[in-house]
């Protein structure tokens, strides 16, 4: 390859921003940027608030997927070893639907805890301690088995056959 | 009505990492994504790495930062290719600014890609980067028990590099301790011990690169 050696310009993460600058807040407008909540990821360096933002891109591809049907629940499997503590998640999910076209929307976490496999026995337990020793047989001799969820398990769709049957009795 | 699903929330990140890693494998590039908290020495590591290496090697480095560039200059002296990614306040890479930091560069072409994320032990865990191999520093004047504070850091990476070995002397850090921690969090995790200041140790951190070409 080519072989370069100066420094380029700074690569940004941001589609339509040209430089750093631009993605600072203007000193008046903390609610602006509050508000503008999709920003905050960027600005704020709260990654659950990104992982957030992907959760509700998440829930309007189903929404999509289901002719642009309400989404009234979503749940949510979070790993132990995912990287992702829950209640600053569940924070920033509630901040992003506030306001948003997906209100009203309510999230269900499930924590999914720190597993490994034995590879001798093959049971499957729950590490406990941060011991990677297998319990039943005591054997070391063990492997990774979960625990790294970040998943969406399910949306609640409001069925607009329902709806209408409402709307004819009114 | 219940749509069970199994969506990966970060599937459009998994996606483009999916993208990066066969760009790698058609290559036979090997890509290491360096993790530790601010200050352990990841881009201490990556100067004595690049100043060790034939001029005619291809290696280069995307280096990640909140804000300055100031890695990236300390990087460039060695001769080999280096981009600094500004995350302008994300706390860790993602598959898509490592994608964009590619841009241009004969990628396919090279042998090593190091991606120095950002420094933190807690949030670049998340982001499948494309890599083929995950390392995570520890220096000493860090706590032992820094693998069990950040399980999820420990248990996706494939090394630990206990680094600043030199001052070993002068702190109250047990080695030994530390080592067993990694070990009890990721069992199968390879482990050298380095100083990038005297130099100790980094043969044995270059031979388990060379291991990975």
């Amino acid at each position: 390859m080519e072989r370069e050696t100066g420094i380029e310009p700074a690569t940004n993460s941001l589609e339509g921003c040209d430089s750093t600058t631009e993605l600072l807040p203007p000193a008046n407008s903390i609610l602006t940027a509050v508000a503008d909540a999709r920003a905050m990821p960027l600005q704020y360096g709260l990654h659950e608030m990104s992982i957030a933002a992907a959760v509700l891109d998440a829930v309007r591809t189903e929404s999509a997927l289901h002719g642009g049907a309400h989404v009234s629940r979503a749940g949510l499997r979070i790993g132990e070893l995912s990287g992702v503590e829950p209640e600053s998640l569940r924070f920033c999910l509630e901040t992003l639907v506030t306001g948003d076209a997906l209100a009203p929307l309510a999230f269900e976490l499930e924590i999914r805890p720190w597993m490994r496999r034995c590879r001798d026995c093959g049971a499957e337990f729950r590490v406990v301690d941060y011991s990677p020793a297998c319990p039943a047989c005591r054997s070391a001799n063990t492997e990774a088995a979960g625990g790294d969820e970040m998943e969406l398990s399910y949306v609640e769709i409001e069925e607009p056959a329902c709806e209408s049957r409402l709307n004819e009795k009114s | 009505m219940r749509v069970p699903l199994e969506r990966k929330v970060l599937n459009e990140n998994d996606r483009i990492a999916a993208g990066l890693r066969e760009r790698y494998a058609r290559g036979g590039v090997f890509c290491l994504n360096l993790i530790s908290s601010p200050g352990s020495g990841k881009t201490a590591l990556l100067e004595r790495t690049l100043e060790g290496f034939d001029p005619a090697r291809r290696v280069a480095v995307l280096t990640g930062d909140i804000q300055t560039d100031n890695d990236a200059r300390r990087l460039q002296r060695y001769g080999f290719p280096v981009r600094q990614i500004t995350t302008a306040g994300a706390c860790h890479l993602d598959a898509r600014m490592v994608e964009r930091g590619l841009e241009g560069w004969d990628v396919e072409n090279l042998e090593i890609l190091f991606v120095e994320n950002v420094g933190n032990l807690v949030c670049p865990t998340s982001y499948d980067l494309g890599e083929e191999a995950r390392a995570v520093l520890l220096s000493v004047t860090e706590g032992e028990d820094k693998p069990l504070k950040y399980p999820a850091t420990f248990h996706h990476a494939d090394l630990m590099v206990l680094n600043k070995i030199d001052l070993l002397p002068h702190v109250p850090f047990q080695a030994e301790l530390a080592r067993e921690n990694a070990r009890r969090v990721q069992p199968e995790i390879e482990i050298v011990e380095v100083s990038c200041t005297s130099g100790e140790g980094l043969d044995k951190w270059r031979a388990w690169l060379e291991a990975h070409l």
